[in-house]
């Protein structure tokens, strides 16, 4: 599933704080043993804000079936990772990132891309970028996104009796 | 007989009276300048409509012939003398005679020489004058043989007597001492100054002058300046002529006139010169030089042609210069000259008389002639302005048969008024002129609207009307204005762009027409790797493809037309239409008001245009899309002739936003039926149903020549009683039908105090003492009087007190244009009053007839509308004892009949607003608002209703009532009608009824016949509101026994499958074919409520059968490709959404894949990165003046490439144009909070500054490099880690800021939602041109998918979720 490597993967929160990491590389993990996947994309509500001013936002999204914890960093303009890329763009993207922080706020429904990150033991997205969703139909549309792909392209999505039950 | 040639005598011209030509006898000694184009014709036009598409050469006769003659000068002083028998009104043209006649004539190569002398004229033209008479072209002359020949004229030392009979000898004129030699620069018409007093010219010895001035330049040399030198003309070289000189030509001398015309641009030595002080203004005087009796013209002997210092470019903003040009259009009696088919010489003074010669096919030469190139909005020209410092002189003569024009022109009022006018708006307002000719021919006569020489026609008090005072300039006379051109403003010309042309309607519609062609010939030249050849849209529909219909439109301010006509009906169609002489346009009037008169004029300045058909690869054929043509057709004849089958409609509103549509003339003085309205009963109706026009059954003769129109009405059981005139105007008077009225109103009330509001109280037992019977009517009514203000009893018991049920509901009625201002009752009616409190009283059903002499008010109603109608003793609905006998009655609506629109306000409302404004009751009962928003409500579409953007639509009158009386009011009226009149149904009820046919609001009943063939079909009417998502003619190739039952009862081979979008479910509606079945406008992107609907029973199919009757609610006045989509994501969302997925299946990247073909599916994905981006201006909009392309991107993308993804894989999706720009969000200034990115960078900017600025911003980044290349060589997945490179092909610098710029753009287009793609996997041919667009660019493909993006537009998210959970259910 090479095709999947780079993509961002919609899936549902039970399904994604479920990833584990693989030995050989660190950016992929994997989902039921089998899927390799790097990112990630959630919709859900804001449940948590935590922010640190010019070094990251920490934040968790609910999509009813869990949480899925994310950081959105904003030490581009400190950080050695960026400093090989020019100025304007570091602070072009600093910038950006400052004004997904300032969007993030607690109850609004977001739509989050990023990378899968692990972070003490647990996955997390590690965003790179937010639009913060007017229309309330874009979470049931990326719920049933979801199962789609889970069912079409991610493999058979195997629910357990509980899972079952807080989707129904 | 000279040499078997033949001579000819002039009176055998004049004789013969028929233009003629003696070319034939040109001999090869003399060489003469043929026309060196005979006519201006376009080989790739060939359907070029010109006046005469196939000119007529002149006849020539078939021998050689000469004419005889003598070639003189006018004698000015003798003009009627002279010029009577020649029938030509002008003193300006040289006269040929030869003894037996004498008529004007013009010479091409004039030798000053040769007047007087008898000359052979060896080629010629003759060209007889309507009147009489005729004009001889002498195009080449020698002198004859006997004589001494032109080598022996006199010497130009002696020079020409300018005065006949005076000496040639210089030398005896010195004591007129003064001689002027230089360059002859201009030549003023002639003009006469009046001297003589009284009617006796002569009585007091003095005479009116004649004479005209010439500017000549001289130079300030030495030798020059000797006074009276004559020496001076031998010694030509080394001059610098530059100090301009006036001399004035006067008495005889101003026979010269002709003779000094094509002298211009000659040195030439006047001698024999008085010095002159000249007042030429109340304070002001010229020093000028006058010819005397001695004065002669010296010519050299060799012509020196003085070449002034001429620009090489005429920025055209009013500077002289000179023109040379073919002839090509002569209009409004020689005023304009058409020139090369795209220039317009303005000819408008008087006093210019121009050539004879001046004829189509003319080669003609203009001097010091206005340069203007007006910036109006509606054509691009060049506008040639004469002034009385311009001369035409003939370069070659017409060899055309065309007429010659003799001048006819008297100086009207309108004459002066068009001459106050700078040039641009001269054109304009002969534009206007012949404009208003041409579309009211028939309807107001020629004086109406030119006007006479005391009064002023429509044509001038309507362009006053659209003038600024600026634009007047005063005039000064021939002296002032020659001597001190420049500064009398002539030639300025400021710029009047705002004035918009008004065309005739056959005018309009073949520019439409070629508008339309040139939009979609446009839209073809955009590349496209997929060789798409298909440009437009296809659907399918039962495994059929068909045509989409194309529509485009264009607003008025860019055609920048205005519209005059009268708004009927028309008989043909049917269709309500704005209609002049020339011809008709069908119109949408949403709020048409019951004031409209057919008679009346109406302006029509703020439209919008809609041309929808399908497009054809033939269509351009015969139709010329130059833009001047609009101006040469409006001047010009031309019948109207519909090329394309294209539907062209105009969508207003009587009452704009900014008043500019209005009645512009009044036939008949509309004094406005509110009068009608002042006292009476008026029974109250709810229109339920209109029956469209009757449609003609092949074989049966159905509709008689007065055909009619049918309404159908529910009388409602509830009548209002007017009590009299108004209050503001005669407070005092008392109406009749309220014998008991208090006659002491207070004229200072408030007309607030009238409307009985929860605090009004009302003395049951007082207002009893009070009634009174109505007279006529026989109706008890409790009057309102100013004491019911202090009753003590509260309404609500009143209520009470009648068991709930009041029979009289006392009310407030106001007009909505403030002329009524009346208290009024609402009582039950009188067949109801008979049944008991408490029992429900119903609605009864009549039709209502209109004949076509009354469609219009048919027109006016709208169904389920509440009106009034004005109670006449004789008609149906009062005269009946008993209310039955008029259940499904007839009532015929004649032109005394008055049908008012109602609307209920309740006093709440009423409180916090003034009179002006008077709301309209929130849900006018039954409204059919309501239903229309939640219809858009479930479609999640935009309403663009009809009502938008124009002041409220408003109803006749208002009836205002109180809160509690209105939902009382309200449930009484609902019961009424309740099982007449059904609620609109929803999808599920529609497809229950396609099953069950539980709904009933009607049936339609088996013929009877026991053949089940000729069975009518069966099944009930219904009635829904829906989206139109398609429209196509369908065939009957596959046969239904359905399609077989339809064909055999309306004899139609063809019929129209309508797929309209109910709740969010596609249902189908059958309907023929016929044109007049729909009402204007009806097409893809309406709102629309189908009334009775045949359902047919067991059958899921839906009919229009022809009672069926279709009310547009609202249009989305956009084009669906290239217009207004493109600037309205929100209207194409939702449009494009719903008329797309009916025709792709929806796929996920990864599935692409596997599939082997290319065909078109449906993504929904997000864009990541970006690969290339090629930027490039626009050049079809590069020009701002361009009009048709104002709403076209400013920038263009010719190709783009996106890293796309959908959570199942990432794609690279090729796509250019609009769709690229769709897919960058350009034009989606709004949706920028969604990622809180202002486009135009860092640089905080407030948000309306930030709007519309993007766009234009990158244009300028564009417009300043003319191609920007961008290039992604970081990551194709993570949005902020692309590496994007800049590449220009100009030499300037790619500043940061314009790369700042571009990143923003891109990193707010990774930033964005969803977006629905329609494409397709590219195939190999596609593959090979992108490869090589790429290598040319140093750029690789990427391992990835690649498809090519034919549609992209914004997802709708409640749509596309109930699509996969469908697909997850099945």
């Amino acid at each position: 599933m090479d095709a999947l490597h780079n993509t961002h993967a919609k899936l549902l929160a039970f399904d994604f704080v479920s990833l584990t990491p693989t030995a050989s590389d660190p950016t992929a993990f994997h989902r039921k043993g089998k899927l390799l996947l790097t990112r990630a994309e959630t919709v859900g509500v804001i449940t948590t804000r935590e922010l640190k001013p010019n070094k990251f936002l920490k934040f968790a999204v609910d999509d009813g079936t869990g949480c899925i914890p994310c950081v959105l960093w904003l030490n581009h303009l400190t950080s050695p990772y960026f400093s090989r890329r020019s100025p304007p763009d570091v602070r072009r993207i600093a910038d950006v990132a400052a004004r997904f922080a300032s969007q993030i706020q607690l109850g609004v429904v977001a739509r989050v891309r990023g990378r899968i990150t692990a972070y003490r033991g647990s996955v997390q997205i590690t965003v790179s970028d937010v639009i913060v969703e007017r229309d309330p139909n874009v979470e049931m549309l990326h719920w049933l996104d979801c199962i789609k792909l889970a069912r079409k392209c991610y493999g058979a999505l195997n629910l357990s009796p509980h899972d079952q039950n807080r989707l129904s | 007989m000279e040499g078997g040639v033949k001579v000819i005598t002039v009176s055998e011209l004049v004789q013969r009276a028929r233009p003629l030509t003696g070319a034939s006898s040109l001999t090869l000694r003399r060489s003469i300048s043929p026309p060196s184009e005979p006519y201006p014709t376009d080989p790739n036009n060939p359907n070029h409509p010109t006046l005469n598409p196939n000119p007529k050469i002149l006849k020539s006769l078939n021998h050689p012939t000469l004419i005889i003659g003598t070639l003189t000068l006018p004698d000015h002083d003798k003009p009627s003398a002279s010029n009577s028998a020649l029938r030509c009104p002008q003193t300006n043209c040289f006269l040929f005679s030869d003894g037996s006649s004498t008529i004007c004539c013009d010479v091409l190569d004039l030798d000053v020489r040769i007047i007087g002398k008898k000359i052979h004229v060896l080629a010629w033209n003759y060209i007889p004058f309507k009147s009489g008479g005729g004009f001889l072209e002498i195009i080449t002359w020698r002198l004859p043989e006997s004589s001494s020949g032109v080598g022996k004229f006199s010497s130009s030392s002696s020079g020409f007597p300018l005065v006949s009979g005076s000496s040639t000898d210089y030398k005896d004129s010195h004591k007129a001492c003064y001689c002027v030699r230089g360059a002859l620069e201009s030549v003023s018409p002639v003009s006469v100054v009046p001297c003589a007093t009284g009617t006796a010219p002569n009585s007091s010895g003095l005479r009116n002058i004649c004479g005209f001035l010439v500017q000549i330049l001289v130079c300030e040399c030495e030798s020059c300046s000797v006074r009276g030198s004559g020496k001076a003309l031998q010694y030509q070289n080394n001059h610098c002529f530059t100090k301009p000189l006036i001399v004035y030509f006067c008495g005889s001398a101003s026979s010269w006139h002709p003779v000094i015309s094509k002298l211009i641009g000659n040195v030439v030595m006047l001698s024999g010169l008085k010095k002159k002080l000249v007042i030429i203004g109340e304070e002001e005087s010229q020093l000028m030089y006058v010819t005397t009796e001695n004065a002669l013209l010296h010519l050299p002997e060799v012509f020196d042609k003085y070449i002034p210092v001429s620009k090489t470019v005429i920025k055209a903003n009013g500077e002289c210069g000179m023109y040379t040009g073919t002839i090509t259009g002569i209009y409004m009696q020689r005023m304009v000259v058409e020139l090369d088919k795209e220039v317009f010489l303005l000819l408008t003074d008087q006093l210019l008389t121009m050539p004879h010669s001046l004829r189509v096919g003319a080669i003609v030469s203009m001097r010091n002639v206005h340069f203007v190139k007006p910036k109006f909005c509606w054509t691009k020209i060049l506008v040639l302005g004469a002034c009385f410092k311009t001369s035409i002189s003939l370069k070659s003569f017409s060899p055309i048969e065309t007429g010659c024009c003799t001048y006819s022109q008297s100086q009207s009022l309108l004459g002066k008024f068009i001459n106050s006018l700078a040039f641009s708006v001269r054109l304009w307002v002969l534009l206007l002129v012949s404009s208003f000719r041409k579309k009211f021919t028939g309807i107001l006569t020629d004086k109406h609207i030119l006007g006479s020489k005391h009064k002023e026609g429509l044509a001038q008090s309507y362009a006053t009307s659209h003038l600024p005072s600026s634009v007047f300039q005063s005039r000064h006379g021939v002296f002032r204005e020659y001597c001190k051109h420049d500064s009398c403003g002539c030639g300025n010309e400021p710029n009047y762009d705002k004035l918009k042309l008004v065309v005739p309607i056959s005018n309009f519609i073949s520019h439409c027409e070629a508008t339309w062609m040139k939009l979609l010939l446009e839209g073809e030249t955009d590349s496209d790797l997929m060789n798409n050849n298909e440009k437009y849209s296809r659907l399918s529909c039962e495994g059929l493809t068909y045509s989409q219909s194309t529509r485009r439109v264009l607003h008025n301010e860019d055609i920048g037309v205005i519209l005059l006509g009268s708004v009927k009906i028309s008989t043909s169609s049917g269709r309500l239409q704005l209609i002049d002489a020339t011809g008709s346009i069908d119109v949408i009037v949403p709020d048409l008001p019951s004031t409209w008169n057919i008679d009346n004029i109406y302006e029509v300045n703020e439209f919008t245009l809609v041309m929808e058909g399908i497009p054809e690869r033939g269509d351009c054929m015969g139709l010329n899309l130059n833009e001047s043509l609009l101006c040469r057709n409006i001047f010009s004849c031309i019948p109207l002739v519909r090329k394309l089958n294209l539907e062209i409609y105009l969508l207003y509103y009587f009452r704009d936003t900014k008043f500019r549509n209005r009645p512009f003339y009044f036939c008949i003085k509309n004094k406005g039926n509110i009068e009608e309205l002042q006292s009476g009963r008026f029974p109250l109706l709810l229109v339920a149903h209109k029956y469209p026009a009757q449609q003609k059954f092949q074989g049966e003769q159905v509709i008689s020549k007065s055909s009619s129109r049918f309404a159908e009405a529910l009388i409602l059981p509830w009548d209002l009683f007017l009590r009299g005139k108004d209050l503001h105007t005669s407070p005092t008077k008392v109406a009749p039908d309220f014998p008991n009225e208090s006659k002491h109103h207070d004229a200072s009330r408030n007309y607030r105090e009238c409307v009985p509001s929860k605090r009004y109280k009302i003395d049951q037992a007082s207002s009893r003492d009070l009634s009174s019977g109505l007279s006529g009517c026989g109706h008890k009514l409790y009057s309102l009087r100013n004491s019911c203000f202090t009753s003590t009893s509260s309404y609500q018991e009143q209520k009470c007190l009648n068991l709930s049920s009041p029979s009289e509901i006392p009310c407030f009625v106001t007009s909505h244009d403030q002329c009524l201002a009346s208290s009024g009752i609402l009582c039950r009616s009188k067949a109801n009053a008979k049944v008991s409190f408490g029992c429900k009283t119903s609605a009864h059903k009549v039709l209502l007839e209109f004949k076509d002499e009354n469609f219009c008010k048919y027109e006016l109603l709208r169904v389920r509308d509440y009106y009034i109608m004005k109670h006449h003793q004789e008609d149906i609905l009062c005269t009946s004892e008993d209310i039955n006998d008029v259940t499904c009655g007839k009532v015929i609506i004649t032109s005394g009949t008055h049908l008012w629109s109602l609307s209920f306000s309740s006093d709440e409302v009423l409180q916090n607003t003034n009179l002006s404004h008077l709301p309209v009751f929130a849900d006018t009962f039954v409204s059919s608002n309501e239903a229309i928003s939640d219809c858009s409500q479930q479609n999640e579409l935009p309403p663009v209703r009809l009502n938008v953007d124009c002041p409220e639509i408003h109803p006749d009158i208002y009836i205002h009532l109180s809160t509690d009386v209105a939902s009382f009011l309200k449930e009484e009226l609902m019961a009424a009608v309740e099982g007449l009149l059904k609620p609109y149904v929803s999808l599920e009820e529609v497809t229950d009824t396609c099953c069950n046919g539980t709904m009933m609001t009607g049936s339609v009943q088996s013929s009877g016949t026991s053949e089940p063939e000729f069975n009518l079909p069966e099944g009930n009417l219904i009635s829904f509101h829906g989206h139109v998502l398609t429209v196509h003619s369908t065939n009957l190739r596959h046969k239904s026994p359905i399609d077989v039952h339809w064909a055999k009862i309306f004899q139609v081979t063809n019929r129209v499958c309508i797929h309209v979008l109910v709740d969010q479910h596609i249902v189908r509606i059958f309907g023929a074919l016929s044109k007049h079945a729909y009402p204007i406008g009806f097409g893809p992107g309406i709102h629309a409520t189908f009334h009775r609907i045949l359902v047919v029973s067991g059958q899921n199919v839906l009919f229009l059968t022809p009672t069926s009757f279709i009310a547009i609610e609202a249009i989305a006045v956009v084009g669906d490709k290239y217009i207004d989509k493109y600037n309205n994501p929100s209207v194409a969302s939702g449009q494009c959404n719903v008329a797309s997925f009916d025709t792709f299946p929806s796929a996920l990247i990864c599935e692409t894949m596997q599939c082997a073909e290319c065909k078109p599916v449906q993504f929904r994905c997000r864009v990541v990165a970006v690969h290339i981006l090629v930027l490039e201006q626009n050049k079809k909009s590069a020009n701002p003046q361009s009009r048709l392309h104002t709403r076209s991107p400013v920038v263009n993308i010719p190709l783009a490439g996106f890293i796309l993804e959908d959570g199942s894989s990432s794609c690279c999706c090729w796509t250019n144009s609009d769709r690229a720009a769709t897919l960058l969000r350009l034009q989606d200034e709004f949706s920028h909070e969604n990622t809180g990115i202002s486009i135009r960078g860092p640089k905080k900017c407030r948000d309306d500054e930030a709007r519309g600025s993007s766009i234009h911003d990158l244009y300028k980044v564009v417009e300043k490099h003319g191609r920007v290349i961008v290039k992604n060589y970081g990551s194709m997945f993570d949005s902020s880690h692309q590496d994007l490179t800049f590449s220009v092909n100009s030499d300037t610098v790619f500043s940061s800021s314009d790369e700042d710029l571009l990143k923003y753009v891109i990193l707010n287009a990774c930033f964005g939602t969803f977006w629905t793609i329609v494409g397709s996997r590219m195939d190999s041919n596609a593959m090979e041109k992108l490869e090589k667009q790429l290598t040319e660019m140093e750029m690789k493909i990427q391992p990835m998918q690649n498809i090519w993006a034919r549609e992209v537009n914004y997802a709708n998210p409640l749509y596309e979720a109930r699509k996969v959970a469908q697909e997850l259910l099945n």
